[in-house]
């Protein structure tokens, strides 16, 4: 049993430095501030497509499927859009202002949210 | 209160799916589950070797954060908190009944990570937190607060695991 867990918490660190390295080469990568900039645009259609058509709509059936496979329904739409805007601030270097601004007064739930006990 | 620990680790894990929160879960848990049915000590620590322990086991807790967070040293910080807690689990896993936060003689382990190194589990403390200094200078302080406490510490039950021999 102890030889097993340690091998499970070994295999853990492993993952762990895997997705570390990975993160680092996905934020550290190129970011080409037009490219990131269209999927915005793309993005943003696609949500006011969501707003006029309702629940209803197949985020699928759309042409921005191509660029968003990964989009099905609304909540994946709302986690691209964020990730995307992310994305683009890294895209144009506003990384620091970023940071910047959301230590703001007016961001504070926004801060609680993210970072909850230890 | 290691559980507790457990628990918050799990809660960041489905948060942001970063897989070494559930190293920590592994961890605190295995922990948690062993001062629950850890051997009762045959020596103590006195008082104060006992408070001294008990700041030293906090003090993690008190790092500043990153002051101005440049992406090679978090990745270098995320890297020695990884090897850190390894070794932490490692050891962990390997004392079991035998742990204690105060110094104190449960029964002495040499065997797995033991047999190499000493205290595998301060080793593993003290690189994470040398990590937590490349993301703020002013955690130096409390690096050279912590190592002292950790060295303090070690001394104490070599003396106390030396007399029980």
């Amino acid at each position: 049993m102890k030889k097993t867990l340690q091998a499970i918490a070994l295999i853990l660190a492993i993952g762990a430095t895997v997705q570390t390295f990975k993160a680092y080469a996905n934020e550290t990568g190129f970011f080409s501030a037009e490219e990131e900039e269209s999927k915005m645009s793309l993005l943003i259609e696609l949500r006011k497509e969501l707003s006029e058509k309702g629940e209803t709509f197949f985020l699928r059936d759309t042409q921005v499927s191509a660029v968003f496979p990964q989009i099905t329904n609304s909540e994946q739409l709302n986690e691209a859009v964020a990730r995307q805007v992310l994305r683009y601030i890294q895209a144009i270097r506003a990384e620091d202002a970023l940071i910047r601004v959301i230590k703001q007064p007016e961001f504070q739930s926004l801060r609680e949210r993210a970072e909850p006990g230890i | 209160m290691m559980l507790g620990f457990g628990v918050l680790a799990f809660y960041r894990w489905q948060q942001t799916h970063l897989i070494f929160f559930l190293l920590l879960v592994l961890r605190d848990f295995a922990a948690g589950y062993f001062f629950l049915i850890r051997k009762p000590s045959t020596t103590k620590a006195t008082i104060p070797v006992s408070i001294a322990a008990y700041v030293s086991a906090a003090i993690p807790l008190m790092y500043f954060q990153a002051s101005e967070p440049i992406k090679s040293l978090m990745l270098a910080s995320d890297l020695l908190a990884i090897f850190g807690f390894l070794l932490v689990a490692v050891a962990t896993l390997e004392l079991g009944e035998s742990i204690g936060i105060t110094p104190a003689n449960r029964g002495l382990v040499r065997s797995g990570i033991y047999r190499r190194i000493k205290h595998p589990m301060y080793l593993g403390y003290v690189i994470s937190e040398v990590g937590l200094v490349l993301l703020n200078p002013l955690n130096i302080a409390l690096l050279a607060v912590s190592v002292s406490l950790y060295i303090f510490r070690a001394m104490s039950e070599n003396k106390i695991l030396k007399a029980s021999i």
